[in-house]
């Protein structure tokens, strides 16, 4: 049989037209629902509001204000490193708990505001070194449902690194699943970018005495 | 058609609307079934053993014994080597110490904490550095067979979750086991005792004698 005949034979057929139709119908579908546009963005982090000082910035597991931020060479406790001198970047937020149990900072806090460290042009994450209480500077460990609590987020850098006078931190959302893990275990999971902070950063590096 | 005729059988079509209707109502079913199922958090949920007061509870491999509770303002403790002078330890809320012995009935662990207040939140207990209380603080204390454990566990909470509060213990250092015992003791904290308690608290207690 010659191909032409093959041809003729195969458009003939109608679970082959049904086919062919329905492939047109689904390439139409998504050229209306705009899936052949250009794509503006890998991450979808463009789309993520700034929010200055002050702003309350809800994350689902978090309600966080970004308060004051400031570089150092001393903790916000007021103390060096004898060893190998740092300087300090310091992030002072208000972090009130919005689920039903205690969490751990460092289960939570520490991987959902993370500061946007610019490094040859990329935007890298960098978690903070440790939290303390604002009020005694002890560290913090829980953060309990419903007691707002003071946090200088602290990132330790080597003593020349070089700042930009604003910083950027980025917020990520966290929300409730009835299903968070394989055996169906409730819990709280990790989503995309919320929003980002940028704040001005104070240089308090000539302060000798106290941050 | 005359009687010796043979009368014609009539077939059967082999899925009519009575299967349909059987389908319909078993889907039903399944989905009334699935929706009623407990979810895994209900299946696994641990074993509550209730108690009141201060009194000795025994779960699986654990007992503890409440001895008493007292809320205080801020704690006053001694200072450490990287901070010598005393420490003030502030809270968003309050404090709150309960007082009591713990005995490991079988084998050697840690027995852990929190109080679950009357609208369902959990607080657990303040770490074993906040407050730095060796032989004091119960958080992380290894417990062993034979040798009971005395001492308090700390909580910080808001003021008004204290009334109703319900000390939850149980065996481990991270959360309640599944389908293991939760020893669920009501402190019997009406909002008389609560307002008590708060009007004798003390603004700063202090913990280094």
């Amino acid at each position: 049989m010659s191909a032409r005949k093959e041809l003729s034979r195969a458009l003939r057929n109608p679970w082959l037209r049904a086919a062919a139709l329905l492939a047109v119908l689904a390439v139409m579908v998504t050229a209306m629902l705009g899936g052949f546009n250009k794509a503006t963005a890998t991450t979808g982090a463009s789309q993520v509001h700034t929010y200055p000082a002050g702003a309350i910035v809800d994350s689902g597991a978090m309600r966080i204000t970004a308060l004051k931020a400031w570089r150092s060479l001393r903790g916000p406790e007021g103390n060096a490193d004898p060893y190998t001198p740092v300087q300090y970047l310091v992030l002072q937020v208000r972090v009130d708990n919005r689920t039903g149990k205690s969490n751990s900072a460092y289960g939570n806090l520490q991987a959902d505001l993370v500061w946007l460290s610019r490094k040859d042009g990329r935007l890298q994450e960098v978690k903070a070194d440790r939290f303390q209480r604002a009020d005694d500077h002890t560290l913090v460990d829980l953060l309990h449902p419903g007691m707002p609590t003071i946090v200088d987020m602290v990132w330790k850098l080597p003593i020349e690194a070089e700042l930009p006078a604003t910083s950027e931190w980025g917020v990520v959302r966290r929300e409730f699943s009835p299903k968070a893990t394989f055996f169906g275990a409730s819990g709280w999971v990790q989503g995309r970018a919320a929003a980002k902070l940028a704040l001005a950063v104070e240089d308090r590096r000539a302060n000798v005495i106290a941050p | 058609m005359s009687v010796l005729d043979p009368i014609p059988l009539r077939r059967r079509r082999w899925w009519g609307w009575r299967e349909w209707l059987l389908l319909l109502g078993a889907l039903v079913l399944i989905v009334l079934l699935r929706k009623g199922q407990p979810d895994y958090d209900a299946r696994v949920a641990p074993l509550l053993v209730h108690g009141h007061g201060l009194d000795r509870i025994e779960g699986r491999n654990f007992a503890i014994d409440v001895k008493g509770f007292k809320v205080a303002g801020a704690y006053l403790v001694a200072g450490d080597f990287s901070h010598p002078q005393p420490r003030q330890l502030k809270s968003s809320g309050v404090w709150l110490s309960v007082v009591g012995t713990l005995e490991a009935l079988e084998k050697p662990g840690i027995i852990s904490a929190r109080l679950q207040t009357r609208d369902g939140l959990f607080y657990d207990t303040s770490g074993s550095g906040r407050p730095k209380l060796d032989g004091v603080n119960l958080t992380d204390r290894f417990v062993a067979p034979g040798l009971p454990e005395s001492g308090a566990y700390f909580f910080e909470l808001p003021p008004d979750k204290l009334q109703g509060a319900h000390l939850q213990v149980y065996w481990g250092n991270l959360t309640p086991g599944l389908m293991d015992s939760l020893v669920d003791i009501d402190l019997g904290i009406d909002a008389a005792r609560a307002r008590a308690l708060l009007d004798e608290a003390e603004p700063v207690l202090d913990l280094r004698k």
